[in-house]
């Protein structure tokens, strides 16, 4: 299923690829953000992160006669920047292979965060930290994937190059693993109302 | 089946579902992610009548609000700095490839030079056997470059029209201009059977057309529109390059053809807009009402219906339902957008009123939705932007500037 904003960007693209600098420009504020979220779930360096979007959207442009038309440009751009990402990390360390590189969340707090002087509250803030960090790198990428960006599981199996069952059971193990977790706690509640203000 | 019962069977999908189910299924997804009034008001009649498992759609829900807790965001101003690095790096490279360019170009055009008097031998052979090549397609286009809309009568005869929207009117032999009698005479050309007239509208004017059989051409700026001094007995034949819109008078016996540059347009009686600029990539026709032809080179390409738009990129052609009013609302001056970017809208502000624009890249982010009546000029028309939108602008050497009104 093609939704309207995918077919928005087919037509944005081709256009793009026509030559209209405006249809670049549509692209780079429609998914600056979440290609920046995406981005620093790989790393804490947020200059590298800017660098690859940079790169990223250079490389497009300057090689725009020889792209072909997209369905998911969206699928596109973020197939791009983790490859990216990838080969800059392999240039600072090239030793590791491409699979090594883990992806985690971040565990550091915001700004506004640090101020939280209640106690009970910053427990409960580990508490989420916690849970999340039960997941394998693989796992939360897939969960990345499937719940930040609605991908389809596809989608997800390029993204990660790995087969329809083999993200299936990562996502359904991944889930299993944060239920169990959560219902440990009692008052999950609790929890949720911590996450809900980091949103 | 009725409404209800097609809820109900809906309902009935998630009666079991588990949390992990529930985080399986793009429905559950996409309306705890993007909530509408329908979704909100489906989970809570499915929690209400106790159609599902109350426990397990928290759980699920609120596993999704966990896993969006973390995210980091960018400034905007770091956005802002990000796109000048990717622009100057654009720039450069843009450089660079000019030099590589340019020694192709040389290259290029000399291999032209030589194909273009290959052609003109093989022209000037082969038009010595064939003097049918006064077609409409084939009527020069006048050399003259004015800033006001201009009728060509005949070969010589060119008549500038001070206005920035101006009617044209055939009536019998006489031409009316602005319901006003003129002198001009439609049949300047008696003697040569095959005269034809011009009328030429610049970009930033308009102009709308009456042919003696009672059809009706709106002409959009920067558009060219050729048609004989009297229609043909047969048929009704013109050509555009640039954007019309038409109502042509029914009759079933005296079709009327549309011809561009690529394409022919057929039709009997019918309402339907051409956007055909001969320098543009794509070519367009969108029907109201009736039914039309398309062909290419004497090839059947396509039949439209109401409300189809044909458009041909040049290599593809598709066929597809529009919104017809979006297509033609040009032709009564007004311009309606949705959620456009404020950079777009500028775009083509700055060719319906041909100056120059220029969209500073922290406005250029603005998304904006409305309907402007371009009629009342372009100054009027950013004072109406800049109402609903922080918006201000200033004209510097003939350009106007669109800038933040949010001081920093």
């Amino acid at each position: 299923m093609i939704s309207t904003e995918d077919k928005d960007d087919s037509l944005e693209w081709r256009k793009f690829l026509e030559g209209d600098d405006c249809a670049f420009v549509y692209f780079y504020r429609k998914y600056i953000n979440s290609l920046f979220s995406f981005g620093m779930c790989f790393t804490m360096n947020r200059e590298l992160v800017e660098d690859c979007i940079q790169e990223v959207f250079v490389n497009i442009y300057s090689r725009r006669k020889h792209l072909n038309e997209t369905e998911n440009v969206k699928f596109y751009l973020f197939k791009a920047l983790k490859n990216t990402l990838f080969n800059a990390f392999q240039k600072d360390r090239p030793s590791s292979s491409l699979d090594s590189v883990p992806l985690s969340y971040s565990t550091d707090y915001t700004i506004e965060d640090q101020l939280i002087q209640n106690e009970q509250e910053q427990i409960e803030k580990d508490k989420i930290v916690h849970i999340l960090e039960m997941l394998s790198p693989h796992q939360k990428e897939a969960i990345y994937y499937r719940y930040m960006e609605e991908m389809s599981i596809d989608e997800i199996c390029v993204m990660m190059n790995m087969n329809y069952q083999a993200i299936q059971n990562l996502l359904q193990r991944a889930i299993k693993k944060m239920r169990g977790a959560i219902t440990e706690y009692n008052d999950v509640r609790m929890i949720v109302k911590k996450g809900k203000r980091c949103l | 089946m009725t409404i209800k019962q097609k809820k109900m069977q809906k309902f009935e999908k998630y009666t079991n579902y588990s949390c992990e189910e529930f985080l399986n299924d793009d429905f559950f997804i996409a309306s705890s992610k993007h909530p509408t009034r329908e979704t909100i008001a489906f989970w809570n009649e499915a929690i209400e009548k106790q159609l599902i498992d109350k426990k397990e759609f928290d759980l699920a829900r609120n596993i999704l609000l966990f896993i969006q807790s973390k995210q980091e965001r960018m400034l905007d101003s770091e956005m802002l700095e990000l796109w000048e690095k990717i622009e100057i790096d654009n720039k450069a490279n843009l450089n660079k490839k000019s030099k590589h360019e340019r020694m192709i170009f040389i290259f290029i055009a000399a291999a032209s030079i030589l194909l273009a008097i290959a052609f003109s031998i093989y022209q000037m052979n082969y038009r010595s056997n064939d003097n049918l090549s006064s077609s409409i397609e084939n009527v020069k286009a006048p050399s003259m470059n004015s800033s006001d809309i201009y009728l060509m009568l005949g070969e010589n005869q060119t008549v500038p029209l001070k206005g920035d929207t101006v009617k044209v009117c055939y009536k019998g032999d006489k031409i009316k201009v602005n319901e006003k009698a003129t002198n001009l005479s439609a049949e300047k050309d008696v003697d040569n059977q095959n005269a034809y007239n011009q009328l030429v509208v610049p970009y930033g004017k308009h102009s709308m057309l009456t042919f003696n059989d009672g059809t009706n051409i709106w002409v959009n700026s920067g558009t060219r529109v050729v048609y004989p001094v009297t229609f043909d007995k047969k048929e009704r034949e013109i050509y555009v390059d640039g954007e019309i819109y038409l109502t042509v008078t029914h009759n079933e016996k005296w079709p009327f053809t549309v011809k561009t540059n690529r394409m022919k347009v057929e039709v009997l009686g019918t309402s339907f807009n051409v956007t055909a600029y001969a320098k543009d990539a794509e070519q367009r026709v969108v029907l109201v009402n009736g039914k039309v032809i398309i062909t290419k080179k004497d090839k059947h390409l396509a039949e439209l219906h109401p409300n189809e738009m044909f458009e041909d990129n040049g290599s593809k052609a598709k066929i597809e339902k529009v919104d017809v009013e979006n297509y033609i609302l040009w032709k009564d001056g007004l311009y309606r957008y949705e959620s456009e970017h404020m950079d777009m809208i500028m775009k083509r502000l700055s060719r319906y009123y041909n100056v120059h624009i220029s969209c500073n890249a922290d406005v250029s982010f603005l998304k904006c939705s409305g309907k402007l009546d371009l009629n009342l000029g372009l100054n009027k028309v950013l004072d109406a932007i800049a109402i609903t939108a922080p918006i201000t602008y200033n004209i510097q050497n003939n350009t106007y500037i669109i800038k933040s009104s949010i001081i920093k």
